[in-house]
């Protein structure tokens, strides 16, 4: 069984579905699909599946899971929205894989914002080493 | 393979067979190995033989279990009256040290955009928070 890589288009439709989606609970909603920062997008994916001679560096499935979810979060690729994408992008990943992630509101809001730098800190409070281990607790099997 | 020992409590050979069996299946998780091995263990024909052989052993200090479907659990759980001190992890390690003798799984289909809906819908709080 091989990995089955997420394209950088398909982060991009994940977000139009994010947006779309916000829009349609709320007419008021301002929120705009648009690709910012398309290289920085590349580069995140690009990187979460970067293969060396030996083979894919970031193994296994719930480690490029947890990647993707900081990377995409964290980037800010898109005008909005990218948290949701984020998340977004780690289901269907993991979706591919056999696999679903266990969100629990309280948990997931606290990682994923942890990931931004607060007003007056030098460091934002969760890491990628967080988003990974968080992923590796919080995933079971979709079948 | 640090992170994996953290969230399951394998012991080191089956922890070392599992990595060699993830770099030849790069698309082969943990969690996905853990089930589809409790999954075809628990189905023998003879479960209640071995169940019994096992409980003779001693070897049955193991703390959590973690990301098993509850499918699984459960059925672990209702054998314990006859066995006491079986648990989850320690059936999880027995089951994965013969599914990697001879693995087998199920090929996961890719997602569809009704599975995006659908999980949108189903988080629809958590997408909520997300957008504030």
């Amino acid at each position: 069984m091989n990995i089955i890589e997420l394209t950088v288009d398909e982060v991009i439709g994940f977000n139009r579905k994010a947006i779309e989606k916000q829009r349609q609970k709320d007419p008021n909603c301002q929120e705009q699909h648009r690709v910012i920062r398309k290289n920085d997008l590349e580069g995140a994916i690009r990187s979460v599946f970067y293969q060396s001679q030996n083979g894919y560096v970031n193994l296994p499935i719930e480690k490029m899971a947890g990647l993707l979810l900081h990377k995409i979060a964290q980037r800010q690729a898109f005008e909005n929205g990218n948290k949701r994408t984020a998340v977004i992008a780690v289901f269907a990943f993991l979706k591919n894989h056999g696999l679903q992630p266990r969100l629990k509101v309280d948990e997931a809001m606290s990682l994923i914002n942890g990931f931004a730098v607060q007003p007056g800190a030098t460091q934002p409070e969760k890491t990628e080493e967080d988003a990974i281990q968080y992923i590796f607790d919080n995933v079971m099997p979709s079948f | 393979m640090e992170v994996v020992k953290k969230s399951f409590e394998v012991t080191g050979d089956t922890a070392q067979l599992i990595d060699d069996f993830v770099d030849q299946n790069p698309g082969m998780s943990f969690t996905l190995i853990a089930n589809q091995a409790l999954d075809a263990w628990l189905k023998q024909d003879n479960l209640s033989l071995k169940l019994s052989n096992l409980a003779s052993r001693e070897a049955m200090h193991v703390k959590k279990s973690a990301n098993i479907n509850a499918v699984y659990i459960n059925k672990i759980e209702s054998y314990k009256s006859g066995f006491p001190g079986l648990n989850a992890t320690f059936i999880l390690n027995v089951a994965l040290q013969e599914w990697l003798k001879k693995p087998s799984f199920v090929k996961p289909k890719r997602y569809t955009d009704d599975d995006i809906d659908a999980f949108m819908e189903e988080n629809s709080e958590l997408m909520d928070e997300l957008a504030k």
